[in-house]
C-alpha cells in the first residue's frame, strides 16, 4: 500500500476564502458568524449563521460557471486554491490517474427549489431551461470539476451527513494507496440550505435565539450555556498525491495521511450512541500506529454546541485517549457548522494548524459544563509545533469518521 | 427605461462569454457568437422568465440572431398583451 500524503489545500468558508485569510482568522479568532436578515424576515428564532462573503469565481469561466450553481463554484474555488497550493501542473490532472472525490449533503438544493416555483407558477415545462439539472443533481461538485479540470479517472460524490468531507478525504487516501490513481481532489461543498434545512435544526435541536444580537458569541461549545449549532456553507478540498508521485515532481507534502476511520453507530437517525465514534477513532488510531505514530498532538473535534453531542464526543475522547488528552477544540464556535462541507473545511483548518504551528481554542468556551470536563480544552490560542493531528466528525444517519494527519 | 433589445443584449452578455460590440442584431448565435445548443436554451428560457412571456418550441427552435431573438419576444409580448 503506498504512502498517500497532502500536497495542497483550499478553502471556502465563512472565516475566509485563502488560506491565509482562514489562517488569520483561526489564531485570532474573527468570527464567520452574522446576523442574517433573511432568517428574521422568514420567522427563524435562530436569526445568525455563516455565510461564504466576496467569492470572485471568475477564474472559473463563464462556460463553466454555467452548469455550476454555489455547491460547485464553492469547491471549485477552493480547488483551485489547492492545485495552486500544491504547484500542481494544470495539463497533469488531464489524466485518468487523477481522480476527483467531492462529497455534500444536500447537493444543488437552491436550484431544485427555484425550479419547481417556476413550475408551480408557469405551468410551463419550457421556462426551466436545461442547465438545472447539472445544478441539482448531488454530483454537481464532482462532476463540474471534472470537466472544468478535465480530469479523467475516478469522479463521484460521497456523502454520509456531516462525515462526507472526511469520509471523501479517506476514500481518496484509499484509491491512491491501493494504485487506482495516483493523484486526488477531495473534499466536499455545501451550499446555502437555509431556507430547505436550517428550520429543521431549528426545531429539532434548536438553535441558539438569544445571541441575535450578538452573533460572533452564539456557538458555544462545551460551555455551560450550549444551545445548539450555528449553520453555515462554503468547501473544503484537500490535493492528495502518493508519496513518491509528489517526490518526483519534487513537491513538498504538508502532511501524510497516516489513519483514516469511518464507522456508524447502526443505532439512530439522530441520537448519537459514541459507538461508531470510538470504532473510527479505534481504526485511525490503529492505522497510524501500524505506521509508527503513536501520540496525537491536537484533536480538531466536530462539536457543534449541541447538549447531547459535545458530552458524548468528550466521553469518548477521555475513553479512548485517557488523561491527559491530546489538546481539544472545535472551531464551529467561529466558523459555524457547514453541514456536508464541514469535514473538508476542517481538515484545512487542522492542517493549517499543523502547517503554522498552533492550536486554535474553541471560542466562547467560557464555562466548561461539568459533563465536557476532563479533557485539555484549548480555551485561548496556543503557539507552537505539533506533530500529529486528528480531525473527526459524526453526522445524521449515525455516521462518524475520523482522519489523521503526521506531518512529514 | 431599457429596451427589448438592450434588455435582450443584457440576457445574452450573461450568458454568453462575448463583448457588447459583437451582440448586433444580425450576429448567428451559433456561427458568430459560438453558442452552444445549451446556451441557447438557456437563453430562450431567460428571455421568457425575465419577460413572462410563454415562446413556443417550435419558434424557439428558429431562432437563430438575435434579430430573431427580438422579434419572437416582441411577438409574444403583443400576444399577452392582446390577451389582458
Amino acid at each position: 500500500m503506498r504512502r498517500v500524503v497532502v500536497t495542497g489545500m483550499g478553502t471556502v468558508s465563512s472565516i475566509g476564502n485563502t488560506l491565509d485569510a482562514v489562517t488569520t482568522s483561526l489564531r485570532e479568532s474573527r468570527s464567520g458568524i452574522e446576523f442574517i436578515p433573511e432568517m428574521r424576515d422568514l420567522g427563524f428564532r435562530c436569526q445568525v449563521g455563516g455565510r461564504v462573503k466576496g467569492l470572485d469565481v471568475t477564474r472559473i469561466g463563464k462556460r463553466a460557471l454555467q452548469s455550476m450553481s454555489d455547491v460547485a463554484r464553492f469547491a471549485a474555488m477552493a480547488a483551485a486554491e489547492a492545485i495552486d497550493d500544491a504547484k500542481f501542473p494544470l495539463d497533469d490532472l488531464k489524466s485518468e490517474r487523477v481522480a476527483v472525490v467531492v462529497g455534500t449533503s444536500f447537493g444543488g438544493v437552491n436550484e431544485a427549489a427555484r425550479a419547481e416555483r417556476v413550475l408551480q407558477r408557469t405551468k410551463n415545462p419550457l421556462r426551466l431551461g436545461v442547465t438545472g439539472l447539472f445544478k441539482g443533481m448531488h454530483s454537481t461538485a464532482a462532476g463540474n470539476l471534472a470537466s472544468w479540470l478535465g480530469v479523467r479517472g475516478r469522479a463521484y460524490s460521497i456523502c454520509s451527513s456531516f462525515c462526507a468531507g472526511v469520509d471523501a478525504i479517506g476514500h481518496a487516501s484509499e484509491l491512491i494507496a491501493r494504485g487506482v490513481v495516483d493523484v486526488c481532489l477531495c473534499g466536499a461543498s455545501e451550499e446555502n440550505t437555509l431556507r430547505q434545512v436550517w428550520g429543521c435544526l431549528d426545531n429539532w435541536g434548536g438553535m441558539p435565539s438569544a445571541s441575535n444580537d450578538r452573533p460572533e458569541r452564539a456557538c458555544r461549545p462545551y460551555d455551560q450555556d450550549r444551545a445548539g449549532p450555528v449553520l453555515s456553507e462554503g468547501a473544503g478540498v484537500l490535493l492528495l498525491e502518493a508519496l513518491d508521485h509528489a517526490l518526483a515532481r519534487e513537491a513538498r507534502p504538508h502532511a501524510e495521511i497516516v489513519g483514516y476511520g469511518s464507522s456508524n453507530d447502526g443505532f439512530h437517525m439522530f441520537e448519537p450512541s459514541g459507538d461508531g465514534l470510538r470504532e473510527s477513532m479505534g481504526q485511525a488510531l490503529a492505522a497510524a500506529a501500524a505506521k509508527g505514530v503513536r501520540r496525537v498532538d491536537y484533536i480538531n473535534t466536530h462539536g457543534t454546541g449541541t447538549k447531547v453531542h459535545d458530552a458524548l464526543e468528550v466521553r469518548v475522547i477521555r475513553e479512548v485517549f485517557g488523561t491527559p488528552s491530546p489538546l481539544v477544540s472545535s472551531t464551529k464556535a467561529l466558523a459555524g457548522h457547514a453541514l456536508g462541507a464541514t469535514g473538508a473545511q476542517e481538515a484545512v483548518y487542522t492542517l493549517l494548524m499543523l502547517r503554522h504551528g498552533f492550536a486554535a481554542p474553541t471560542v466562547n468556551l467560557e464555562r466548561i459544563a461539568p459533563d465536557c470536563e476532563g479533557v485539555s480544552h484549548v480555551q485561548s490560542l496556543r503557539e507552537g509545533p505539533l506533530d500529529t493531528v486528528m480531525t473527526f466528525n459524526a453526522g445524521l444517519g449515525g455516521s462518524n469518521a475520523c482522519l489523521i494527519f503526521h506531518k512529514i | 427605461m431599457a429596451t427589448v433589445e438592450e434588455k435582450v443584449k443584457e440576457i445574452v452578455l450573461e450568458i454568453l462569454d462575448v463583448k457588447p460590440e459583437d451582440v448586433v442584431p444580425s450576429a448567428k448565435f451559433i456561427e458568430d457568437l459560438n453558442a452552444t445548443s445549451i446556451d441557447i436554451v438557456e437563453i430562450v428560457t431567460a428571455i421568457q422568465n425575465t419577460f413572462d412571456v410563454n415562446i413556443a418550441e417550435e419558434e424557439a427552435q428558429k431562432i437563430r440572431t438575435i434579430q430573431d431573438a427580438v422579434d419572437y419576444l416582441n411577438a409574444a409580448l403583443a400576444k399577452k398583451g392582446s390577451q389582458a
